[in-house]
This record gives structure tokens, C-alpha cells and sequence, in this order.
């Protein structure tokens, strides 16, 4: 069941442990701190974006030496080794980033020939070795936009024009199915059923964290027909007013049926897991503003919750359970770092998480910064 | 002022303290430890202002050891801040283009297997095939800075097992990089090739780097223990233990290496009257902690030490602390010395008879304490219960000295039958320790023994065992006579003539045979092979102490025995035979340069096989093992 889904993971609840203890440049009100203005500052950075993309090939090599079976599939070794669609969409991303063609058309081989199983070009959400097979047909959206926006990018990088075909047919399956006006809002429906607002208690039913901001602007060309400019503005309204319990904080699932955003019913009430995207997909779209990531950016450093990322139980405030990892951690340092050019720690680059998902989103982090931060370093 | 202005106000002195507290002299846990030259390494980018650092090094050119030593720990985050602290410095100068590989299309992956599996050969092995498909790949040198760095560290593990200090050194200072608080361990073993070549200054160095920049407790620990055994002087070592960290309940780390310093200290003066007496405040120490509930060990220190400078009174009260919290073999023999010195007989005996059952050793005590007391006139009698406890242990360690007793005891109250069952254990005990370790000197001695008691046939067993494992005079004499008193003539007349052309003696018993003066002059020849045969074992020094050392060197107890060596030596000559267990001993205990002193001070004709052999060893033990 898709309403299931991230219980069936086991990530139960998500968060950051820290709490913001205001910090000095979060004062000042200057901009972050980039890489000042002289020739040779931005000639430093850009050695410094080489050497990290040298890098990166070392950390994607033992990613994909770990987490990426010989055919191309993403495994998720802390659920059972399934695999699901968000996984196969982080795998091409990361292989992208690497410059790693021929593992990005493996990864792309297994993922349209075993999860591309639906009537529409969308991706059912789950394949367990156990049985085979995709268990569940219905997608997840987060999964298929990160697929698309890969192979969009792809077909340009890698010179690939097929890519660019397939991602169009997902494209237009989302903005087909998913991509829906709700009011004076455009919603990113986490699947193709099962969210609506006659399917979900005060429903529709959102996830913020399915928002992959940067991507929106390269899907839009692809389906012009739906409003995508219009669901990356939703997304951040959204966001502004979904500040929910002591620590303001989102949901991971939101009921958009009332007069305005509640934590969604059926689902715990916590920052978890799947919110610590968040703060990810923010960091990677420049255009977001700096507020907006600020907020997030704060749950990193000393405080009272200063132990670490958590999940947060939205209602309480309170820590429901620690977040080890540092691929979490991470992305607190890479939002910090987007917002206030702090540099990251340099043992959160250099340790690697033994888990598929926080090593995912270290891998996802570094990427970042390798793309578009490399003042962090 | 605006808010604003006052916060940047307020940055800046945070910042300014920042600085400050980043730049004392203790150095950075990143850098590693300067002994040998500052390899100048950044802590972290703030620290760029304060302290100089990739700065060019005295011929001119970069040193960019950090650099490439971060890039080994595949570290980017350094990596990329002494790359911007060289730009700031040198603003023309370009970081090497292969710092973390580059895309040559070669998967270093099965080179990181082998490497994760420290089959270095196999791994160069692997690398000069990759080169030789791909001529213009090259490792990256992430890969072959961590391969040097690990085959370093192989080669300083190496030698300093094999105390090859000197190489330690060498290897320590070709690859300072080795030297962090990642790589503890290399520290020690650094220090000590400093300190055991005589180099205790840069010694103190390698251990106040760990002390200043590492911080994990078990490790400074271990660094104040080693630093504690390895540097020879008292004030540097304390200068280490002044660098100390308060423990979350208020002692100091150190506290407990500091007490043990008192205790050794004080067991030293234990041990020898010529070590320098132990002063107040360390006896105060060591006092206090004996109080404590986990003090007993130091309560049997004190008590010994007292025993040692002969006051009974306080040594007893010590040991009888010790035993109050829990059995202990050291605490009760030392309370039954402490008792038995100072002549409190009946209670020494009591206590021996209660604690015999703690360890063989107090059941050897209590045998011997016991013993005493029978064969004293003026002790009281032993209780019954006494008795039995004696009679029993007396059995079971089958002790020669406790049947003697006992049969002087029945002899005294007329059990004559008693008497006979002590003598016949006694006989059967000796015979075995002399058939155990094959003593012919012990079997030639038991053999007159007999014959003077009138047992013909027990001595010429005695004779024949003797001269079977060592031929001697004595031994030849002694079965000549038995023959003749057992009037075996055919025996009398092959020995006659099997040892009269060797030994003179037996030569002239078989001229003074028959004659009238026979019986004298027999009795005059037995005399003189016996005085020689007692007084032989006695020229070499061989005694039963040496026996007890050799039973503790093979039970493997090397600290034991060369620490009895050492005493016995302080009163006794050390036969040959001991020298070689004390080699040995040494040898085990990994202390070589004492064992080869020893072997090579052993005599040259006496002992030429065995000394060639272990000197040979050792030298072998010194080698590399890859040239041997």
C-alpha cells in the first residue's frame, strides 16, 4: 500500500535534533559568504569544484560498490535489500554527477525494465528480491520526478537523445496524473492514487519532502502543459505555512483539506525521514530563498537537541528517536553552508555511512556542493 | 551603534578569542607530532591568520606534505583548506592535478581490496599489471599515499618488535605523516626507540604530543603507562603526568600510574636494602589507598615492606588488612613469616594451618612452619586438628622435611611403628625426586645412606642408578662394597675389574682386600669418595633454590625467575647451568640485549653447543625477517 510506504521502510519518523541556537551570521543579515570577488578567489573555486568532482568519482566508485548490484539496481540494504523508485532516481542522479555513463545506463536498464510496469510511463514504487518483482504498482511521485529530471539532464551531459524521449513520456505521465490545482495552490499528489481529497481524511494529502525544486524548471519543457512554475511556488507557500508545534516545524505528510495545513491524519505526526529532504532539495535550487533554508539550517548546531538529527514529533517538539549517520548530518552542514557559508565539517565528508539512505544523502549533499558550492569546502 | 555593527563588534571579538584559543603551542591532534621538523600542518582554515602555515619551506619550495598527506585520508574538506591557505601564500601556485586519481577508466576497486586485506605484494603486484595494459594510467594518489603510509606503518610495527630502535627511528622520520592521534601507537613505539636509544628529550616529545592533542582516555592512559616504564628519569616523566585531565569525579587520569610509581618504588626497597627508601609522602600515598576498599594489594605492599625492616607487629596488622577483603596467597604466607619471625610459634602455626589451603604455595608453608615446630623442645604440641591437617599435607606434597619430622616426633613419643612408616615415605619421597631429575649426585648420596644404615641391596641400586647417569669414583667405590657385602662374587670380581684401571681407589680397595687391615682401610676410602661426592654439587652452586628458579622459568613465569636470579645472586655464585635459565628467561621476556650478555659470559667449553644456539637465535630475532 502506498500509504504505507515509509512505515514499510522502517524510517517511522524523521527530524533534526538540533536546535537552532541563533547563530552570529543568522544575526547579521548578510548574504552567505561566497567566494569573494577577485580573479584568483574565483579561479580557487573553481580548482576547488575540480578537485571535488575528482573526489566525488572515489566516494560514487565505492557507492556503487556497495549499494548498486551488476545490473543496475539500487538496494536498499537496510530494508531488506528491496529497491524502489526514489532509490533507482538517486542512483542516475549520482552516476550523473560522477560522469559515470555506463553505470547511468545500467541503473536506467533495470529501472524501466522492472519498474516501468504501469498502463502510464511511471514507475511502480517497490521491487522486493524476495518475490521478484514490483510488489506494488502504484508510483511513487518524489521516485518519478527524480527519474525524469536524471534522464533529462542525462540526454545532455551524455549526449543521449533517447534519454530525453523517455524522460518526456514520464514528464507527461506526472503532469498527467500528479501534478493537480487545489485552490489557488498547484500539489505535487504523492501517487497516482490514493491522496485525493475524497481518498484522505481532510485530504488532499501532500509530502513537501516529494518537492524537488531544482528540477521542476528542466521538467517544465518537457510537458508545458502543466504549471510547474506554479507548483515550485505552491511548494514553498506551503512550506512558510506548514509550521506545525514548538519547533514550527513540518510534517512529513500534510492534509491540505482544511482551512489551513494540518499534519495529516493517518500518518505520525513527526519530522523524520522523509523531512530531512527538505532542507536537500532547498539547498540545491539557488533561486530558493534564503529564509526558507534558513529555518532548516538552524536545527544544525549547539542546542538542546545539539545530539543530532532525530525524528521530531511535531506535536511535542520532542525527539522520538536519533538519526545516526552522517549522510543526516551532512545535509544540516550543506544548508548551513548554502545559507551562511560556513564550511562542512571535513569529517562529514570523509565519513561514509554504511546504510543506503543517509549515504545516499551525503553522496546527494557533496554533489551539491561540488555543483554549486564549492565555498563550502 | 546599531544592532548590527554591535554584533559584527561581537563576532570579531569572538573571532579574535577563536584565534587566540587555536594558536598555544600545544599542537593540532590533524598535525602530526614534530619530533622530527614541523611538517606544518593547518588544523583548520581559521587558524590561517595566526599561525603560518604552507608556508614555503627553507629551500624555497612548498611544502606540501599536509596536502598530499590529506589526500591520502581521502579528507577533501582539508584538502581543499590548505589548498586556499597555498593560494593565499602563493597565489600563482596550482595544486597537483592527481590528488584524488583521475579518470583514466582503470577501477582501483580490486587494488582497494587488496589494500583492505594488507596483501601489499599481491597490491603492487596488481598495480605494475594495470600498468602494463594501461601505460598511461596511473594510481591515484589517494591509493598510493595510503599504501606508503600503511607499508610504514608496517615496517615501524616491525622494528620495533624486533627492538631494532635505531630502524624506528629511521622509518618514524621518513614518514612523519605516521605520527597523529589517529596512529597512536606509532607514537609509542616512536617514543620508545627515542628513549631506549638514549634520546629521552625528543622520548618526553612523543609522549606530551599524545598528552596535548589526543583525546581519547584509554590512549593517554596507556601514554603516561608506557612513558611511565620506558623514560629513565623521574622529572621527566613527571612533567608528562603534570599534563593531566580531571576525571568526572575529581581524581586526576594519572593518579593511579603516579601511585604506581610509589609502589614500585617501595618494592624496590623491599627488595633490596640498598634502593632508595621511599619518601613519606609516597609511603602516605600508598597508605591512604590501602584503607581504601580495593586497597588490599597495597595493604600486602605495606605489610611486606614492614616485614622487611623487621616490624612484626605492623607487618602483621597490614596482611591481616589484606586478607580482610578476600583471600590472598601473599597476604597469608606474609602474615605467617610476619607471626613466625617474631617468634609468635603457636600463631604463626595457626594461621599456616588456616591459609594452607589457599595455594600450594601456603600448603608448602604451613609444611615447613609445622615441621619446625615438632622438632622444637620448647614449642607447644600441635591440636589434633593440627596434626591431621599436617600429616595430610605432609602426603600430599609428599615433603621429605615434614616425614623427617614426623618420624622425629614418633621417635620422641615412642611410636616406633610410627617411626617406621615416616622413614620408609621418606626413602620412597627421596628416591623419587632423585629418579625424577636423574641426580646421580642425590643417588650415590641415598646409596651410603643406606649402607650405613646396613641396607646392602637398596644402596647398590642406589650405586648402580648413579654411576648409570653420571659415572663417578664415588659411585664405582660404593658398588664394589656392596657387592662385597652382599658377598655377589661374580659382581665383585667384574666390577673390580671394569674400575680398577680407571679408578685409582677402587684399584686399592681390591690390593687392601683380604688383608688385615681391610675393614679400616675401606672405611677410610668410603669416607673420602663421600666427603668429595657431598662437597660436588656444592662447587658448581647448584642447590635447591636453583631447582625452585627452574620450575619457575618453566612454568614460564621469566619476570619470577630472573627477579629470584637476582636475589639468589646477591649471597650465592651462580653455576653455569643457572646462567643459561637466566638467558633464557631474559630471552623470553624480549629482553635480548640482557640474554645475549648472558649467553655470551657462559663458559666457552662447558657450554659451546648451547651458547651457539641461542646466540644464534638471537641474532636471528634482530633480523629483518625478510632477509633471513
Amino acid at each position: 500500500m502506498r500509504l504505507t510506504r515509509r512505515a514499510g521502510l522502517q524510517r517511522i519518523v524523521v527530524g533534526c535534533a538540533m536546535l537552532c541556537a541563533p547563530q552570529a551570521w543568522a544575526s547579521d543579515g548578510a548574504a552567505p559568504a561566497m567566494v569573494g570577488g577577485g580573479p584568483r578567489d574565483v579561479e580557487t573555486a573553481t580548482i576547488l569544484s575540480n578537485l571535488s568532482q575528482n573526489w566525488f568519482k572515489g566516494e560514487w566508485a565505492a557507492y556503487r560498490t556497495k549499494f548498486v548490484s551488476a545490473d543496475g539496481r539500487v538496494i536498499d540494504n537496510a530494508n531488506g535489500d528491496v529497491s524502489h523508485s526514489e532509490g533507482q532516481g538517486y542512483g542516475l542522479l549520482l552516476a550523473l554527477s560522477a560522469g559515470d555513463a555506463a553505470a547511468f545506463d545500467t541503473i536506467w536498464r533495470w529501472t524501466a525494465g522492472h519498474l516501468q510496469k504501469r498502463s502510464d510511463a511511471l514507475f511502480a514504487w517497490k521491487w522486493d528480491p524476495r518475490d521478484g518483482k514490483a510488489v506494488d504498482l502504484n508510483n511513487a511521485s518524489d521516485g518519478d520526478v527524480l527519474i525524469a529530471w536524471a534522464l533529462a539532464k542525462a540526454a545532455k551531459r551524455f549526449a543521449r537523445q533517447e534519454y530525453e524521449a523517455e524522460a518526456r513520456r514520464v514528464v507527461r505521465a506526472l503532469a498527467a496524473k500528479v501534478v493537480v490545482a487545489h485552490g489557488k495552490d498547484v500539489l505535487l499528489l504523492p501517487g497516482a492514487a490514493g491522496f485525493g481529497a475524497g481518498d484522505q481524511p481532510a485530504g488532499p494529502v501532500v509530502n513537501l519532502s516529494y518537492w524537488v525544486f531544482a528540477a521542476f524548471p528542466d521538467l517544465a519543457p518537457l510537458a508545458p502543459q502543466a504549471d510547474w512554475a506554479g507548483l515550485r511556488q505552491s511548494g514553498l507557500r506551503l512550506l512558510d505555512a506548514s509550521r506545525f508545534g514548538p519547533r514550527r516545524l513540518p510534517s512529513d505528510w500534510i492534509a491540505l483539506g482544511g482551512t489551513s495545513p494540518a499534519p495529516a491524519a493517518r500518518f505520525p505526526a513527526q519530522f523524520g525521514y522523509d523531512g530531512i529532504r527538505i532542507p536537500l532539495y532547498l539547498a540545491q535550487d539557488p533561486g530558493v530563498p534564503r529564509e526558507t533554508l534558513a529555518r532548516f539550517a538552524a536545527l544544525d548546531g549547539p542546542g538542546p537537541l545539539a545530539g543530532g538529527p532525530a525524528v521530531i514529533d511535531t506535536g511535542t517538539g520532542a525527539i522520538r528517536q536519533p538519526m545516526p549517520g552522517s549522510g543526516y548530518r551532512m545535509v544540516y552542514a550543506l544548508a548551513r553552508c548554502a545559507t551562511s557559508g560556513d564550511t562542512i565539517p571535513p569529517q562529514l565528508l570523509s565519513t561514509r555511512d554504511t546504510d543506503y539512505y543517509p549515504e545516499t544523502l551525503r553522496l546527494l549533499s557533496i554533489s551539491i556542493v561540488q555543483e554549486r558550492l564549492s565555498q563550502c569546502l | 551603534m546599531s544592532l548590527k555593527h554591535a554584533l559584527l563588534v561581537t563576532c570579531a571579538v569572538v573571532a579574535t578569542t577563536a584565534v587566540v584559543r587555536s594558536q598555544p603551542n600545544t599542537p593540532s591532534p590533524l598535525a602530526p607530532a614534530p619530533l622530527f621538523g614541523s611538517a606544518a600542518v593547518p588544523a583548520r582554515p581559521a587558524d590561517a591568520a595566526a599561525v603560518p602555515v604552507g608556508s614555503p619551506a627553507q629551500d624555497g619550495k612548498l611544502d606540501l606534505s599536509a596536502l598530499y598527506y590529506f589526500a591520502s585520508q581521502n579528507d577533501l574538506g582539508r584538502v581543499a583548506a590548505e589548498i586556499k591557505l597555498l593560494r593565499v601564500k602563493n597565489p600563482d601556485w596550482q595544486p597537483p592535478d592527481d590528488l584524488f586519481g583521475t579518470a583514466s577508466g582503470v577501477d582501483e576497486q580490486p587494488l582497494w581490496d587488496l589494500f583492505a586485506k594488507h596483501d601489499y605484494v599481491a597490491l603492487h603486484a596488481k598495480m605494475a599489471e594495470l600498468k602494463q595494459g594501461t601505460p598511461s594510467w596511473q594510481p591515484s594518489s589517494n591509493l598510493t599515499g595510503k599504501l606508503a603510509l600503511a607499508e610504514a606503518n608496517d615496517a615501524l610495527v616491525k622494528t620495533s618488535d624486533a627492538k631494532q630502535w635505531p630502524a624506528v627511528i629511521e622509518v618514524a622520520t621518513a614518514n612523519k605523516m605516521l605520527l597523529t592521534c589517529a596512529n597512536v601507537d606509532a607514537l609509542w613505539r616512536t617514543g620508545e626507540a627515542l628513549a631506549r636509544t638514549g634520546d629521552e628529550p625528543r622520548a618526553v616529545e612523543a609522549y606530551r604530543y599524545v598528552l596535548s592533542s589526543c583525546d581519547s582516555p584509554k590512549e593517554r592512559l596507556a601514554t603516561a603507562q608506557k612513558a611511565s616504564v620506558v623514560l629513565p628519569t623521574t622529572s621527566a616523566l613527571d612533567s608528562l603526568l603534570q599534563m593531566e585531565r580531571r576525571l568526572p569525579d575529581g581524581r586526576g587520569e594519572f593518579e593511579e600510574i603516579r601511585l604506581d610509581r610509589f609502589r614500585r618504588n617501595i618494592g624496590a626497597a623491599i627488595e633490596s636494602a640498598s634502593a632508595p627508601t621511599p619518601v613519606a609522602a609516597e609511603l602516605d600515598a600508598i597508605t591512604a589507598s590501602a584503607k581504601t576498599p580495593a586497597g588490599h594489594a597495597d595493604a600486602e605492599l605495606l605489610g611486606w615492606y614492614a616485614y622487611a625492616h623487621r616490624d612484626y607487629p605492623t607487618a602483621q596488622r597490614w596482611f591481616r588488612t589484606a586478607l580482610e577483603t578476600g583471600t590472598s596467597q601473599k597476604a597469608a604466607e606474609g602474615l605467617v613469616l610476619a607471626l613466625r619471625d617474631n617468634n609468635q610459634n603457636d600463631e604463626a602455626r595457626a594461621a599456616a594451618v588456616q591459609f594452607a589451603g589457599i595455594d600450594p604455595i601456603n600448603r608448602k608453608l604451613m609444611v615447613d612452619v609445622v615441621a619446625a615446630g615438632l622438632t622444637d623442645p620448647a614449642a607447644h604440641a600441635p591440636t589434633p586438628e593440627q596434626m591431621t591437617a599436617f600429616t595430610q599435607a605432609v602426603q600430599d606434597v609428599k615433603s621429605q622435611d615434614g616425614a623427617e619430622a614426623l618420624r622425629w616426633y614418633a621417635d620422641n613419643r615412642h611410636d616406633a611403628a610410627g617411626a617406621k612408616v615416616w622413614s620408609a615415605k621418606w626413602l620412597s619421597w627421596k628416591g623419587e625426586e632423585i629418579e625424577q631429575v636423574k641426580s646421580a649426585e642425590g643417588a650415590e648420596a641415598l646409596g651410603w645412606q643406606l649402607y650405613q644404615n646396613g641396607d646392602a641391596t637398596g644402596a647398590e641400586a642406589w650405586f648402580q642408578k648413579s654411576a648409570n647417569w653420571a659415572p663417578s669414583e664415588s659411585a664405582a667405590v660404593g658398588l664394589v662394597v656392596t657387592a662385597r657385602r652382599l658377598r655377589h662374587e661374580g659382581d665383585y670380581a667384574s666390577r673390580i675389574a671394569a674400575y680398577r684401571t680407571i679408578y685409582p681407589r677402587v684399584a686399592e680397595l681390591a690390593k687392601s682386600m683380604g688383608t688385615q687391615t681391610a675393614p679400616k682401610r675401606v672405611a677410610q676410602i668410603i669416607k673420602v669418595v663421600r666427603a668429595k661426592s657431598v662437597t660436588r654439587p656444592n662447587s658448581d652452586g647448584w642447590d635447591r633454590s636453583a631447582d625452585e628458579i627452574v620450575k619457575t622459568f618453566s612454568a614460564g613465569s621469566y619476570d619470577e625467575a630472573v627477579a629470584m636470579m637476582d636475589k639468589r645472586r646477591l649471597n650465592h655464585k651462580e653455576p653455569g647451568g643457572l646462567s643459561a635459565v637466566r638467558g633464557w628467561a631474559q630471552y623470553h621476556q624480549g629482553d635480548w640485549a640482557a640474554a645475549e650478555k648472558t649467553f655470551a659470559g657462559l663458559d666457552e667449553k662447558e657450554f659451546s653447543d648451547k651458547k651457539r644456539e641461542a646466540l644464534r637465535l638471537i641474532q636471528m630475532g634482530y633480523t629483518n625477517p625478510r632477509y633471513r
